[in-house]
């Protein structure tokens, strides 16, 4: 929303960085909450190596904890959870 | 060459950024920003362009004009301290996002932190929330 010239867009679910467009104005660094946006002569973000298969660190994550399933950890939390209150806990 | 209001502009990269001729110059200090518009003889309006706050406008080359300058005392982080951001850049994002996602679930106001603590707290909280977790289900 504070980006003026287009460059980062939505594409479906994820936004999408458009290289050409950008003028490195670093409002959308300050706009990120989770700090993951910066900028140095452009914005730079995470774009789930696009073109790939599969983003990189979720093909070498050893521990299998990365994946492009954006629902799995809310899934896990919510498992873990219900596992709990089977075996009598308090979730 | 360019006019700049002082008002509108935000102090941010843009403008010295897309300036093929390096004739706007962007000098940060620890504590500062200045920009510095030299008086350029180009037609060219890139600058004008992309200012997100629409504070440019292409005026006729006039030598007898002085050169503009804006300076900016840039903000520090409410968590460490590190100056990062001109407060109408801030006052900007502010204004672009709705009031309910200024703050977090526990009220932080986000945008007044930087960046790199923004990052911490988010994997403070998602390290804590797991490590919770953990210590509940193994006995």
């Amino acid at each position: 929303m504070v980006c003026s010239t287009g460059a980062l867009h939505k594409e479906g679910d994820k936004t999408a960085f458009d290289v050409d467009k950008c003028t490195g104005c670093g409002l959308c660094q300050l706009a990120c909450p989770f700090g993951v946006v910066w900028t140095d002569k452009i914005a730079h973000k995470c774009d789930l190596c696009s073109g790939q298969e599969m983003p990189t660190c979720v093909m070498t994550c050893p521990a299998n904890a990365l994946s492009l399933d954006f629902d799995l950890a809310s899934r896990r939390a919510r498992n873990r959870a219900a596992m709990l209150i089977a075996r009598g806990g308090r979730a | 060459m360019i006019k700049v209001d002082r008002g509108m502009c935000l102090g941010c990269l843009s403008c010295s950024n897309v300036c093929p001729n390096q004739n706007i110059v962007r000098t940060d200090t620890n504590e500062s920003r200045t920009v510095h518009w030299k008086r350029c003889k180009e037609e060219c309006d890139l600058c004008v362009e992309f200012c997100p706050a629409k504070a440019l406008t292409l005026v006729p080359y006039d030598e007898l004009v002085p050169e503009s300058e804006v300076s900016f005392e840039l903000v520090a982080c409410r968590v460490c301290g590190s100056r990062y951001a001109t407060l109408p850049m801030l006052m900007k994002v502010e204004a672009s996002l709705p009031a309910g996602m200024q703050e977090d679930a526990s009220g932080l106001e986000w945008i007044r932190i930087c960046s790199q603590c923004r990052r911490d707290i988010e994997a403070e909280k998602a390290a804590g929330q797991v490590m919770k977790d953990r210590k509940r289900i193994s006995p």
